[in-house]
């Protein structure tokens, strides 16, 4: 459910509030959920609006970039209490990329989803079920391409045969992994696509497929969180 | 992400600010920057900081609360932790201080 927030000047930071708490909740939970955080991009020090804290206290600061934003403050990976690093976390993109996020990435990357309604989501098993049977059928019927005679019918065959490769291929790879079919689906048509430019797609991927994906922080149940913490309840108020 | 904005206490600011690095920073500075969204009119302050200790300095501490209640749209986190012992799995947060508390949003 999207969140419009021209509505929530006032009740922003309560909606905050209750995220925050719903937040915490997150890394304790244990239960199945089929919301996973989207993360925007490998380093979020490369967006915009990103500002060093000694910038700020200067009086040359632009102050009315500021206006009506949400601000987030929080510590960046290079200090410490021994110069190491300090409340950084892998992403996906880390497998690649090798970057860490700090901490306070995620508390905004998951306020932004929450806020716009972004997170990835798992398809329902029956969902699941359903793609695996339709794709195994058509799997099947293209099988038999070599006994249809008439000429349009081939064609037609031939229109089913492929997808229904993709279909298989996909199916087979939410069940078998515990993450994101829509990623399985596009995975292959992606990388395919854009695997020599953007190594990425791929990578992307592969750590989402392999079980130290369970080591990224906040993969675990956000609408338990929520429903917890009567969110959902409280917005649609 | 037009909506959010980051701020790192950064290696940068760190030093140019003289910032020890292995005691909390100086709350006057936190003050000074809520201060500033505030006049800035910034929608949301987010701490991802625990100020869940007095620091050395009670001005600086009185500073630092003075400009949250003042803002009155900050945010602060608390932290959870857990543990095992015994075969008994506890959790605990540690929370903000009451008085930064009782002066934020949440």
């Amino acid at each position: 459910m999207p969140v419009d927030l021209s509505e929530t000047t006032l009740s922003g930071p309560k909606v905050a509030a209750q995220f925050v708490m719903g937040v915490d909740k997150i890394k304790q939970s244990t239960t199945h959920s089929s919301e996973y955080l989207r993360f925007y991009s490998d380093d979020p020090a490369k967006a915009e609006n990103v500002w060093s804290y000694k910038e700020l206290l200067k009086d040359s600061f632009p102050t009315q970039r500021l206006k009506d934003k949400w601000v987030f403050i929080g510590v960046d990976q290079t200090i410490g209490f021994t110069g190491t690093k300090k409340d950084t976390f892998k992403t996906v993109y880390s497998r690649l990329s090798g970057n860490r996020w700090n901490g306070v990435d995620f508390h905004v990357t998951a306020f932004e989803n929450f806020l716009s309604d972004q997170y990835v989501r798992r398809v329902s098993f029956l969902q699941e079920i359903f793609w695996l049977i339709g794709g195994s059928l058509l799997l099947v019927l293209s099988l038999l391409l070599p006994f249809v005679r008439q000429r349009i019918f081939y064609m037609i065959f031939l229109a089913v045969a492929l997808p229904s490769i993709a279909v298989i291929w996909s199916s087979l790879a939410s069940v078998t992994t515990p993450f994101l079919t829509i990623l399985a689906i596009q995975t292959p048509v992606m990388a395919l696509i854009l695997m020599r430019d953007q190594p990425i797609v791929y990578d992307v991927f592969i750590s989402y497929s392999f079980s130290d994906a369970l080591e990224y922080r906040f993969l675990e149940p956000l609408t338990t969180a929520f429903n917890d913490q009567g969110i959902r309840w409280w917005l649609d108020e | 992400m037009d909506k959010a904005t980051l701020i790192y206490l950064d290696e940068a600011s760190h030093q140019e600010l003289n910032q020890p690095d292995n005691v909390t920073w100086d709350r006057s500075l936190h003050a000074k920057l809520i201060d500033k969204l505030t006049e800035a009119g910034a929608a949301l302050v987010y701490f991802d900081i625990l100020f869940a200790q007095d620091s050395d300095d009670p001005i600086a501490d009185q500073a630092l609360e003075d400009a949250i209640r003042r803002n009155g749209n900050v945010i602060l986190i608390a932290q959870l932790t857990n543990a095992w012992s015994g075969g008994v799995f506890s959790e605990q947060a540690i929370l903000p201080l009451s008085r930064f508390r009782q002066a934020a949003a949440g």
